[in-house]
């Protein structure tokens, strides 16, 4: 195969670039976003297990709870700051390991 | 302009071609053409809005935008042109969509689609298209509301195969695949599982166990890491996702066909007792299934079967029915009665394959395996396409208000009609209820005449075609030449239609088709077929007739004589048969047949009569030939 990219890594490409659109200020992209870090902290707290968050961003939640525990601890969902935005991006787009999940 | 720009305009330019090849195709299914117009609307607002933005495009905008919305197209393309109406295998299809329903939520729009692929082991589900999730929102996002409600389900089957509904079963271990990912259920049950042994909960026995089914998960049981710190980017972590996944799939194929599926697995992979990193050691999901179908205690089984019901409400549990109808004995296609024994006569067939294929052996007067491998494989092949027929019509009858009377009951009286000649409504009344006489689907009553009934057109046509061949040959002498060498099948085109769509008869064609019924001639009955009065009116005739004890669809050589085309329904009532009997019994079997339990149309076989030989023979030795010089 000439080059191969699991439909999971351009999962977080876009996702990233969702990330990007809301620092942007484009609202359109917060409605995806946001739901993906309330369930991330949610799982973080043991508030949602793993049969319990959303299926369909499943692959984002587990990568960002593994990935930054203690950041999504204690993060105020209701008021996501640009600077935590970044912080989620760049965890995003810093990993160098091959994504499973 | 940068090289990805340039690149850029290659890739719309590719797909620009893709899109108006595939404007010829045509599908039975509105939804796909559908959502072939969907892609068309996104090709056009990709197209426009690069080029309005082209000036100001970076790098990034390309790779992760327009490329991965145009690279969506192709995917979709590669499974939608495979599934036109000439290509898919809809029994099957129709089969896993039922499979799929029990699953799913009625808010979840999903239509499967198959490729045919030319590599005899690729059996897979590709999730590309379906839990792309992100892409459909992007879509939406950047080209002002466009949205696909429908995704599609991409099942490889390989073409080989696309009739051998023994091998076929594995496609319920594909769709398998496409629940899990879904529902993410391994990948939650697996991180539970390591949760769970990271906290010390599974008791000993539990966690040998384990080690058996999941040997990668060793890491984690001589190794605890303390909650809550749990990695799923691990070798580990991953090798038990997979074999999580396959264990599922084969339970998910389990509760439908029961260990058909077992059976493919243990010859395709020599029965391997090792595990591999993406598959567990065949030994282990063999024994899987087998606890899980006898209801034997399986830590695996419990553990999948209680992530399923948290996550989707729903238990693993048998949702096929045991087809016990001995008439695949008969050479006829079982009556299925309920879905759940749709699912059953897969597994029927395996049954008749391991155990049971020396009495087909000798009902058919042979013992010709490949003989009995296709008359098979058309049994469980027309079950499924009754099944679906009959359903389809009553609901169709229902919707249009319209009653279903039954078949008329049998005569009380005996024998009165032996010496009868042509049979009366009674008569073959009669012989239905006693099952001397089978038509199936019998879709209406009024089928039924008073000296006769009617057959109907069914969906499966051979179109003849000319090749560079100049004739085709009917006969053993090869001295003239040209259409030496190929088959009598290559002459013609096969294409499938479904009920209630049409078929254009062009003037002066001759096709072959098939009567939507499948039938056993009583051993004493001749069937003589002609058209109907108003089809004969239509210019189209008929010549055709079925011998004492005959199984099989009909074969109807269809030839339009009139100087317009003429569209025919599927499904409709073109043919009339009248039953005569015939003063003594024959054993059709008796002797070598050429047409054996055919569901779809046979090219003729003329080339299998002996007389040709002796008649090519007597020629060569009449004219000092040499004998035979020439064959194909």
């Amino acid at each position: 195969m000439l080059y191969s990219h699991s439909y999971q890594e351009k999962e977080f490409d876009f996702f990233a670039s969702f990330v990007r659109n809301v620092l942007l200020g484009k609202e359109q992209y917060r409605p995806i976003v946001q739901p993906v870090i309330v369930d991330a902290k949610s799982l973080v707290n043991n508030k949602k297990d793993y049969f319990e968050i959303d299926r369909k961003a499943y692959d984002l939640i587990v990568f960002l709870a593994e990935k930054a525990p203690d950041f999504f601890k204690d993060l105020n969902t209701e008021h996501v700051t640009n600077s935590e935005y970044q912080y989620i991006l760049n965890l995003l787009t810093t990993h160098p390991e091959p994504i499973i999940a | 302009m940068s090289k990805a720009r340039e690149l850029l305009l290659l890739h719309l330019s590719q797909a620009e071609v893709a899109l108006d090849r595939a404007k010829n195709n045509s599908y039975s299914d509105e939804q796909k053409q559908q959502y072939q117009r969907k892609l068309e609307a996104l090709f056009e607002a990709v197209k426009a809005d690069s080029e309005n933005r082209m000036s100001s495009l970076n790098d990034s905008d390309i790779y992760n935008g327009y490329r991965n919305h145009l690279n969506f197209i192709f995917k979709s393309l590669e499974f939608l042109d495979s599934s036109t109406l000439n290509q898919i295998p809809y029994e099957i299809v129709e089969c896993l969509k039922y499979a799929m329903d029990d699953w799913l939520q009625t808010s979840d729009k999903y239509i499967i689609v198959t490729s045919l692929v030319n590599d005899f082991e690729n059996f897979s589900f590709d999730p590309w298209v379906a839990f792309d999730y992100s892409l459909y929102f992007d879509i939406e996002a950047s080209y002002g509301g466009l949205d696909f409600p429908h995704k599609l389900v991409q099942i490889n089957l390989p073409q080989a195969f696309s009739r051998d509904y023994l091998a076929l079963v594995v496609l319920y271990h594909e769709l398998g695949h496409f629940i899990d990912m879904r529902f993410r259920l391994m990948d939650g049950l697996t991180s539970e599982v390591v949760k769970r042994v990271n906290q010390n909960t599974f008791n000993i026995a539990e966690l040998s166990e384990l080690k058996v089914y999941l040997p990668n998960l060793k890491d984690y049981i001589l190794h605890p890491h303390p909650p809550p710190i749990l990695s799923t980017s691990t070798q580990a972590f991953e090798a038990t996702m997979n074999h999580f996944s396959e264990y599922f799939c084969d339970l998910f194929a389990a509760q439908y066909i029961g260990d058909a599926v077992n059976h493919y697995i243990t010859y395709g992979t020599a029965n391997q007792n090792r595990s591999s990193f993406t598959h567990p050691s065949t030994v282990e999901r063999v024994k899987v299934v087998n606890d899980f179908l006898v209801g034997q205690d399986n830590i695996i089984v419990r553990l999948i079967g209680e992530a399923i019901f948290k996550i989707c409400s729903t238990t693993l549990q048998k949702r096929y029915s045991t087809v016990s109808s001995n008439e695949f004995y008969s050479l006829v296609p079982p009556q299925l009665s309920s879905v759940s024994e749709l699912h059953g006569v897969m597994a029927k067939g395996w049954h008749i394959w391991l155990h049971e294929r020396d009495i087909m052996s000798s009902k058919l007067n042979s013992g010709d395996t490949t003989k009995i491998y296709k008359v098979l494989n058309n049994l469980i092949e027309k079950s499924i396409a009754n099944y679906i027929t009959s359903k389809k019509w009553k609901d169709a009858c229902f919707a249009k208000g319209l009653g279903l009377p039954d078949i008329p009951e049998a005569s009380t009286q005996s024998d009165i009609q032996q010496l009868a000649n042509c049979l009366t409504k009674q008569d073959i009344v009669d012989l239905l209820h006693k099952k001397e006489l089978v038509i199936r689907p019998l879709l209406a009553s009024d089928q039924l005449g008073n000296v006769g009934i009617d057959f109907r057109l069914g969906q499966d046509f051979l179109v003849s075609i000319q090749g560079r061949e100049p004739f085709i040959n009917a006969s053993k002498n090869y001295w003239l030449s040209g259409g030496a060498n190929r088959d009598i099948f290559q002459f013609f085109q096969p294409t499938r239609r479904q009920i209630g769509e049409t078929f254009i008869l062009h003037p002066h064609q001759t096709v072959l088709a098939v009567s939507l019924e499948y039938i056993k001639v009583p051993d004493d009955c001749i069937l003589l077929l002609f058209m109907r009065s108003s089809y004969s009116r239509l210019g189209i005739t008929v010549s055709t007739m079925a011998q004492p004890g005959y199984t099989g669809c009909l074969s109807l050589e269809l030839t339009n004589n009139n100087n317009n085309p003429v569209n025919l329904a599927i499904g409709a009532r073109i043919i009339q048969g009248l039953f005569q009997r015939v003063s003594s019994s024959t054993a059709y079997f008796d002797s070598q047949r050429k047409y054996v339990c055919q569901v779809r149309p046979e090219p003729s076989a003329v080339i299998k009569d002996q007389d040709l030989s002796v008649l090519n023979h007597l020629w060569e030795a009449s004219n000092n030939r040499v004998p035979s010089s020439i064959t194909p």
